[in-house]
């Protein structure tokens, strides 16, 4: 009765209305009834969308992110570094706090308690166990989030061996996507020589995934006598033969659920 | 980078992958031995001499070596030792220092933690997870648990210390608290169980007993206050002590330890105790205990039910005392007003104390009405202490002052049960009021009518707002006589006259008195022109409501006006022509019925300084043999002297019993209209069931007693308004249950509350209103109709949103969930009989279990769809996508959709059970025929099937 409400009318509510009512005499009362009849007003907007043309909004983006670049940039600047590792001999200049930020291991190192962070060294860290080159491209990695440094090398052979060492040290150092990457850039490039050596590495190393496309790859593939011609199997028979033994049997419960299946990780590399 | 190569290609070999194998029997011992020393050395403080790299790298290769086992066990021992060591060292800590040596101790162990977790950081990344260890950390934390917390020396030394301490803080001295909040957080970081099983209980166990004795100790020799006082104190320290240095989740537990031991056990002897308990609280109005009292007790059960209780039988109790004394009862005005004051004393204490709680509010409202209406004179003093303040009491007061005072006295009204009561007298009142122009303000007079209105409803105040419009053309009626018949009335007394209408006012017919010829002149002039301009219309005059102001000369020849009553002025005008005059012959000339005549004969001869006339023998009392003479000597300092007739302000008790009588008498009709209405809607009812839907419509205007409404319903029978269901006297013999209305009959739906009249009544028989085949009760729902035809009945269907009418069901069918609307072909009522013959009385008593309604369910629909056509199925889809968008657009733009899913679910247990019993019934075979109307989302169709099963 007041007049002024508003209501807002869509299709899910095609329909407003009251529970309540007036009663007939109290509505004659009130003098709005004329000649038996009731006049009401409605004020009725019919809201249609807003339509925006695209020249109206100028195109406003935002630059795109650059902090990778700056990053990128950060390595091998000795005028910032403040802590250099020595892999056998050779000398890289790094960033503490970068180093931190993506390894765990680094960060325990170098804001414990211990040696490493005390300046007694000036700022030099002996790592052992690492070949300079590997180093360096896992410097790479921290810094630029990349694996490019790999192109560097000469052929498939030599890339083959970086990505294992690599691993290794991602390994060592919990830098888990550069372990991952290692991981499916082996994957993709099992082969029948090298297929024994790969799978000892996954499985001192903790790769599940490399481990399991190695051990699919020797179930479903035709080409048993050919791995165990190879360097890497004759090595491994040496080495571990312990390990060896628990390999088959695995093998062997595969290759009775696998009936005849595609080989699809079969490659022309011999 | 030491860039060692040219630019474009480095030309290094890199090494060949090794499988790395130790050859060397003695590696994993001697990696170990190394480690070995740097944990002592760590635990020695000596960490800054080790080199991080190296240790990392030989725990490393020891776990790649496949002799992670052996370096955990290796650690578990070493740390183990350590321990026990430590544990030597705190215990032989003496007095005081054992605290803070333990905490050092921690710290300690906690840095060591630290960085051997650091070093071992490969072992707890991979071995650890995989042979499914504990972590290092975790480790570290459990041996200091095993080895420290729960070595015999220290447990039960570190348990008392920590309960000393709280003791000596609770007493009153200083202690350490940075140190008791870094033992508790151990406990804490040593995990949840450590803290609870090893502190937090006994702990509770000694507060629980230390406030036991305490509060004991309290009540002996505190009154009430100091007592609240005291616990409230106590209750925040705890508090306090919690935020402190304890664990946030020991607060609640505490604080319930408390509240039990100080209040909760002593609840009944603080309200009740004595000379300070809540009694004496409420009566000095000690606010801030009260509302101490109140935020105590609302911490434990039923604290606030216990404060309530108490209050209401006080307030019941002192309420009754007051508005039964006979000694209050004499001035009605003081009795209203000590009521007025009772209350304002009340709501004050529940806003200041109680927080404005409504359950108090509550209490007080129905302790209220329950004494108020325990005199039945109540209503008549609400209605004379509101004449009293519109008389008199309201001069000089600002319009706000006159709102507050009304405000106030409506909320008494509020409390009657027998409003009508009350408006009868205010009637009266008013009538008084209006006709002797003493209301001092019409604007207040009408603020009242309009509170009365929006309290009761129009129907209330027609009447009083019908006195007000009479007075007004009363007013422009004289005005106009006096213009058109000045030169025919020459010089003769003045005469002002209100017309009032029949009905609207509390007039009692009485034989007019004989009036003076003069007047009668007047009088005459009067009836001629109001009903030559008023055709059809009868004057009677009421001589008894009357005044007039009449000249007249005393012995020493002083004038005086006297302000008289018509009657008085009638007895007055009689010495005109003689000096005395016995009782009988005033009583024959007059005609005016005794009881007036003695009133007005008494006010003019034996209130002293107003006696006009002179009485023979001189008494205060008149007789019949009594003579009265003109008083020459009487003396007035004033010109204008008023005479007011003897009029008791307060009824007398055959008044009273009147007025009784008149209320009762009017309370029949309402009643009817009451019964009628409600067997309209209902049809067929039983008794009992009459009476108290009754009660319940007519409880806002007063209490209907049970036997009168038998007896109306009695009355009715007679006049063959209502019959007696015959199908139930079979069953239950002679005993009046059930009634019909005969089915032609009111179909109006009048639903005011206006009692009807007895033409009225007939008038309904008559069925004049009876046009729609909807009652006009619903029709308002009437926006769209169908007629269609099944199982061989015509069936008319009005529908809107909210639901279906079904005209043949007579039955109002509701929205459903699944179908918009499904109606079962029976009519509700039909379905809801044969429900209750397999012992389910309401929809919401169908609780079946759940697997049950879902079958039943599945039965039903599966029905809908097999009848279903297909291209209904279709469009059905294609409202459901449509629907299923819009409310995707309605949940864009945040609309409350919450709460129609709410209400959704509210709905849908009966919508199940109307399905269920559905199916129910269809498979009993109890249906020949099934009808199921669907109504669309838009309501433009309804589709009926009919199932042959």
């Amino acid at each position: 009765m007041d007049g002024s409400t508003s209501r807002v009318f869509s299709q899910a509510f095609p329909a407003w209305g009251h529970l309540r009512f007036m009663r007939r005499r109290e509505l004659e009362e009130m003098g709005f009834v004329r000649d038996d009849r009731l006049t009401i007003e409605c004020v009725v907007n019919v809201v249609l969308d807003p339509v925006v043309t695209a020249g109206d909004a100028p195109e406003l983006d935002h630059p795109p992110s650059n902090i990778l670049g700056h990053l990128a940039g950060l390595l091998g600047d000795k005028g910032t570094a403040d802590v250099t590792l020595v892999v056998r001999g050779e000398e890289f200049a790094a960033h503490r706090a970068v180093l931190a930020m993506r390894s765990p291991v680094f960060k325990a190192a170098l804001y414990g308690p211990m040696k490493e962070s005390t300046d007694a060294n000036a700022g030099r860290v002996a790592i052992d166990g690492v070949e300079p080159a590997v180093f360096r491209a896992l410097l790479h990695f921290i810094y630029t989030d990349t694996t490019a440094a790999m192109d560097d090398l000469d052929d498939d052979d030599d890339t083959a061996q970086m990505i294992m060492h690599l691993l290794e040290a991602a390994d060592r150092y919990d830098v888990e996507r550069l372990k991952l990457i290692c991981e499916l850039m082996l994957c993709k490039s099992i082969a029948v020589d090298t297929v024994a050596a790969t799978l000892a590495m996954a499985d001192q190393h903790h790769c599940q995934k490399l481990k399991e496309a190695c051990i699919e790859f020797l179930a479903t593939s035709k080409k048993m006598e050919g791995v165990m011609e190879s360097q890497g199997y004759k090595k491994m028979k040496l080495s571990c033969p312990s390990f060896m033994v628990d390999l088959w049997e695995i093998i062997g419960r595969k290759m009775t659920s696998y009936s005849v299946i595609p080989n699809i990780y079969a490659r022309d590399k011999d | 980078m030491s860039g060692g190569g040219p630019p474009k290609k480095r030309n290094f070999k890199i090494e060949l992958f090794k499988h790395r194998v130790e050859l060397d029997p003695k590696y994993a011992e001697r990696t170990w031995k190394v480690l070995e020393h740097a944990i002592h050395e760590i635990y020695n403080h000596n960490a800054s001499g080790l080199s991080f790299e190296e240790l990392y790298r030989s725990a490393y290769n020891m776990v790649l070596h496949k002799y992670g086992e052996k370096l955990y066990d290796g650690l578990e021992r070493t740390m183990t030792w350590r321990l026990k060591e430590i544990s030597k060292s705190i215990e032989a800590a003496q007095g005081g220092l054992f605290l803070e040596e333990l905490n050092a101790k921690w710290m300690d162990h906690n840095k060591a933690l630290q960085m051997i977790r650091d070093i071992l950081m490969y072992m707890d990344r991979t071995y650890v997870p995989q042979s499914r260890r504990t972590p290092v950390h975790e480790l570290g934390l459990n041996l200091w648990r095993d080895h420290i917390i729960h070595s015999p020396m220290i447990h039960s030394r570190l348990l008392d210390t920590l309960l000393d301490l709280i003791h000596r803080e609770r007493m009153g001295e200083m202690i350490n608290r940075g140190l008791m909040r870094s033992i508790t957080k151990m406990l804490m970081d040593l995990g949840a169980a450590v803290y609870q099983d090893d502190f937090e209980k006994p702990f509770l166990d000694v507060t629980a007993s230390f406030y036991s004795g305490e509060s004991q100790e309290f009540i002996e020799c505190c009154d009430c206050g100091n007592y609240l006082k005291k616990s409230e104190r106590r209750l925040n320290e705890e508090m306090e002590r919690v935020s402190h240095y304890l664990d946030s989740g020991t607060e609640a537990k505490i604080t319930s330890v408390v509240e039990k031991e100080m209040i909760a056990n002593h609840m009944h002897r603080l309200v009740h105790m004595e000379n300070s308990g809540l009694v004496n609280m409420l009566v000095d109005d000690k606010y801030d205990d009260l509302a101490r009292m109140y935020n105590l007790f609302r911490r434990v059960f039923d604290g606030l039910s216990t404060i309530r209780d108490v209050m209401t039988s006080y307030l019941r109790e002192t309420g009754k005392q007051l508005v039964t004394d006979p000694e209050r009862l004499k001035d009605p005005v003081e009795f209203v007003q000590r009521l007025l004051n009772e209350k304002d004393k009340h709501d004050k204490i529940i806003n200041v104390a109680f927080g404005n709680d409504k359950t108090f509010q509550n209490a007080l409202n129905s302790s209220f009405e329950y004494f108020i209406n325990l005199n039945n004179r109540s209503p008549e003093f609400i209605s004379l202490y509101v004449d009293d303040k519109l008389r008199k009491g309201l001069k000089g007061a600002t319009e706000e002052d006159v709102e507050v005072i009304l405000d106030k006295v409506m909320m008494l009204f509020r409390y009657l049960q027998e409003k009508d009561v009350f408006e009868k007298y205010y009637k009266q009142h008013l009538a008084k009021r209006l006709l002797s122009g003493k209301t001092v303000s019409d604007d207040a007079e009408r603020s009242m009518i309009v509170k009365l209105k929006t309290e009761c409803g129009y129907q209330f105040t027609s009447k009083l707002e019908g006195m007000f419009t009479d007075m007004k053309t009363s007013q422009d009626t004289m005005i106009d006589f006096y213009a058109k018949k000045s030169e025919e009335l020459g010089d003769g007394p003045t005469l002002d006259v209100h017309i009032l209408t029949t009905g609207s006012w509390p007039t009692q017919p009485c034989p007019p008195c004989n009036l003076p010829t003069e007047i009668l002149a007047i009088c005459d002039k009067f009836r001629t022109y109001y009903l030559g301009t008023h055709s059809g219309r009868r004057l009677t005059w009421q001589t008894n409501m009357g005044t007039a102001d009449i000249k007249a000369t005393f012995g020493k020849g002083q004038k005086h006006e006297l302000n008289v009553s018509t009657y008085q002025m009638c007895v007055l005008m009689l010495f005109n022509s003689t000096d005395g005059l016995t009782y009988k012959d005033i009583e024959q000339d007059t005609a005016i019925p005794a009881s007036d005549l003695k009133r007005c004969l008494q006010s003019l001869a034996c209130v002293k300084g107003k006696n006009v006339l002179r009485k023979e023998p001189m008494s205060k009392d008149i007789s019949e043999d009594d003579t009265f003479y003109f008083n020459d000597k009487f003396t007035s300092k004033l010109v204008k002297v008023k005479i007011g007739t003897v009029v008791a302000q307060k009824e007398s008790e055959p008044e009273k019993q009147e007025t009784r009588q008149r209320v009762e008498e009017d309370r029949k009709p309402q009643i009817e209209a009451a019964i009628v209405r409600i067997m309209k809607s209902r049809r067929v009812l039983d008794h009992n069931s009459i009476v108290a839907e009754v009660t319940k419509q007519l409880q806002a205007r007063f209490m209907p007693n049970p036997v009168v409404i038998k007896k109306r319903i009695e009355s009715l029978i007679e006049r063959e308004f209502l019959e007696r269901d015959k199908a139930d006297r079979k069953e239950r013999g002679m005993r009046l249950i059930r009634h019909h209305i005969c089915p032609d009959r009111f179909e109006s739906g009048n639903r005011d509350m206006e009692p009807p009249t007895q033409a009225q009544l007939e008038a309904e028989v008559e069925g004049n209103y009876c046009r729609s085949g909807v009652p006009e009760g619903r029709r308002a729902f009437a926006m769209k109709r169908h007629l269609y035809t099944y199982a061989h009945a015509s069936n008319m269907i009005v529908q809107n949103r909210f639901g279906v009418w079904s005209h043949r069901d007579q039955g109002y069918i509701r929205r459903t969930r699944y179908f918009k609307f499904v109606k079962i072909g029976w009519g509700l009522s039909r379905l809801r009989r044969v429900c209750q013959q397999h012992g389910v009385f309401a929809w919401y008593q169908c609780t079946p279990r759940r697997e049950e309604l879902e079958a039943a369910e599945a039965g039903v629909r599966r029905l809908f769809s097999r009848h279903t056509p297909a291209w209904m199925k279709k469009q059905k889809r294609l409202q459901r996508r449509e629907r299923e968008r819009d409310e995707r657009r309605l949940n864009k733009q945040k609309r409350p959709l919450a709460l129609k899913q709410q209400q959704l679910k509210a709905q849908a247990p009966m919508t199940r059970a109307v399905l269920l019993f559905a199916y129910m019934l269809f498979y009993l075979d109890k249906m020949k025929t099934m009808c199921v109307s669907f109504f669309e989302d838009k309501m433009e169709v309804i589709y009926i099937f009919v199932i042959q099963p």
